[in-house]
């Protein structure tokens, strides 16, 4: 695979882009390489920074010579995410790099569509009419595992036209698998009533863990456990792409803070006692 | 050669803090806390407090530059708090300092927090005699440690069993319907009370558990002692003397942290004792240490109250000791301990 893959990228080839993402383990790489991938979420403080440095050494780079750092927002388990966004924006300060935050579903959802398209042989949906001459439908539900029995989710609609982004049809939430296939059963229930043909494909980590859930509902469903993290320098180059399809115009750019969609687990205690009145 | 500066981060607990020092100059010091978002809990939240760290470390260690006038080129070393402390928070701190400190090129020290309280004392008194004895109390800590050299030994002469004295307030506190966090009010509210008032245990300091722990502590049955107490003031029908009850606990701890480390201090023949942790801000404990350290030829260190809390200083000034010590770096990889032993200085 190679990193110019992306369409539409505005990507120049030298500039130095470094990818950062503790979404999932954690992938560390610069943009045109392979990334350094860790499976494990609970090393970050040791093996984070000391990839980074690897990664951009074997580039033939220093660290003052990155221009962007594009970092993941999630959403995704708080700790791990938390390292790699602290790191991303303390590297940013340190080297005056400007800051992209991308969250991985968009991201997500976009692979997924390629490798469905590419599994049907073509390359966009709008070319190829069913026998009552309409186009099949790609709805993308890119997913993340939140652990606890559920997923992080976003559902995505024509990326074939959009190289800006594609149309989300849900907000990013947070729920269990059979709650978000009755919702996706819904909305696909939606298309088919009006004759439209859609194609539901479910990608991310975790999205295989709960076929049987998927299946309950959605037995033509595509499910695929791959990340497109997992891609090597082509899953850098989307992370990229997708960020700098939203990148802001402004100045002052967007904030670039965790995607966390759950509250902090916490109870307002009963005081014991009453004894001071005021 | 002029005197190397440090940048101190410390994210333990509810405070992101950062701090620069050049020997034994303090050039800025910025800290941000979460406290206020704890309040409504009764106790910091790990949680919250981590999300608070990953906002406020850039903007906190910006404004620490900005305050003294420099940037991260010209710091000769960046020391970090890596333990012991809460380790989501511990996380955040060490990640970010690392990213720095490589992006900068600078030597980057994992530190104990704890040595840092000891370690701040300098930036008010100057350098260590020899047998130094520290005290250190805080929300999570009561220790007694003997500074041989704060660069390279430092060993554990007690500790508490159970509850940190500062913990004991907060229950206490939590007991007597106090805000989150309730020691300041005690404090306020022990002022006007009879210290004599009710009888507060003084753990570990009678018999033969006093004698096999004579400068270890323990707490925890302040609390169900003045629990109990005030049960049966209730059950009675009396009104709870609130004042008499702050007076009698705040006396009853001062008592024995004092009585502990003033015979430590003549165990190992220490004329110094430097005093640490959110607890010394405590104004019945500075006390009753400055008095029995006039009674007894003892020089009682204990720093202003800013310095006493949670700060980047005490990192930054326990970095200053490392690099003049000419101890190396802590490696790329050091990790995060939120259990680190009293006696282990740097990682
Ligand atoms: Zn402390």
């Amino acid at each position: 695979m190679s990193g110019q893959e992306g369409h539409g990228s505005k990507s120049k080839v030298d500039e130095s882009v470094l990818v950062v993402d503790t979404s999932f383990g954690s992938t560390v790489g610069m943009l045109g390489h392979e990334p350094r991938v860790e499976t494990d979420s609970k090393s970050h403080v040791e093996h984070l920074q000391v990839n980074i440095a690897t990664v951009v050494a074997d580039a033939g780079l220093a660290p003052a010579d990155l221009d962007t750092i594009v970092v993941g927002l999630g959403p995704a388990p708080f700790t791990g995410l938390r390292a790699g966004i602290v790191t991303a924006k303390a590297l940013a300060y340190a080297t005056g790099a400007k800051l992209l935050g991308q969250d991985i579903l968009m991201p997500q959802a976009r692979f997924a569509y390629r490798q469905a398209l590419n599994q049907r042989g073509t390359t966009s949906h709008t070319d190829q009419p069913d026998q009552a001459g309409m186009k099949t439908r790609i709805l993308s539900l890119a997913v993340n595992d939140a652990r606890r029995h559920q997923l992080y989710f976003r559902l995505y609609d024509d990326f074939g036209q959009a190289d800006h982004g594609g149309r989300p049809l849900t907000p990013m939430d947070i729920d269990y698998p059979d709650a978000i296939a009755n919702r996706l059963a819904g909305i696909v229930d939606e298309y088919t009533a009006s004759d439209q043909p859609v194609q539901v494909v479910i990608s991310g980590h975790g999205a295989r863990r709960y076929e049987d859930n998927w299946r309950a509902l959605l037995p033509e469903a595509l499910v695929s456990g791959e990340s497109f993290l997992d891609s090597g320098a082509a899953g850098l180059a989307l992370m990229v792409e997708s960020a700098r399809s939203r990148e802001p115009d402004g100045p002052e750019g967007e904030t670039v803070e965790p995607l966390y969609l759950r509250r902090p687990d916490v109870s307002v205690p009963n005081p014991l006692k009453h004894v001071v009145k005021s | 050669m002029s005197e190397p500066v440090v940048l101190g981060i410390e994210s333990t607990c509810d405070e992101t803090a950062a701090a620069l020092i050049q020997g034994d100059r303090l050039l800025s010091n910025v800290v941000a806390s979460s406290m206020d978002q704890h309040a409504r809990y009764g106790g910091v939240i790990p949680e919250i407090a981590s999300r608070a760290h990953a906002e406020s470390f850039v903007p906190v260690v910006s404004r620490a530059f900005l305050e003294a006038d420099m940037d991260l080129t010209q710091v000769d070393a960046i020391a970090v708090s890596a333990g012991p402390g809460l380790a989501g928070c511990l996380a955040v701190g060490v990640s970010g300092a690392k990213a720095l400190a490589w992006a900068a090129n600078k030597p980057l020290y994992g530190i104990n927090h704890v040595i840092g309280h000891i370690a701040v004392t300098q930036l008010q008194f100057g350098p260590f005699p020899d047998d130094t004895l520290a005290l250190i109390v805080s929300g999570g800590h009561t220790s007694l440690l003997h500074v041989g050299d704060i660069s390279r030994q430092v060993d554990v002469v007690g500790s508490t069993l159970d509850d940190a004295a500062g913990e004991c307030f907060d229950k206490i506190a939590r007991l007597l319907g106090f805000p989150y966090p309730g020691g300041p009010h005690i404090d306020r509210h022990a002022r006007l009370g009879n210290p004599k008032a009710i009888q507060v245990p003084q753990g570990l300091t009678k018999g033969r558990a006093g004698a096999e722990h004579p400068y270890d502590f323990s707490f925890s049955g302040v609390k169900t002692a003045v629990a109990r107490w005030i049960e049966g003031q209730e059950a009675a029908g009396r009104e709870i003397p609130v004042d008499d009850v702050c007076a009698s606990l705040a006396d009853s701890v001062a008592t024995v942290l004092t009585r502990k480390a003033m015979a430590a201090c003549r165990r190992f023949d220490s004329d110094t004792l430097v005093v640490g942790g959110g607890f010394s801000a405590n104004s019945q404990l500075r006390a009753r240490l400055q008095e029995a350290g006039g009674q007894e030829g003892i020089k009682v260190r204990i720093p202003r109250i800013e310095l006493c809390t949670d700060n980047g200083a005490m990192v930054a000034m326990l970095g200053v000791n490392l690099v003049k010590a000419g101890i190396g770096p802590s490696s790329p990889g050091f990790s995060i301990d939120s259990a680190m032993p009293m006696d282990t200085i740097v990682m």
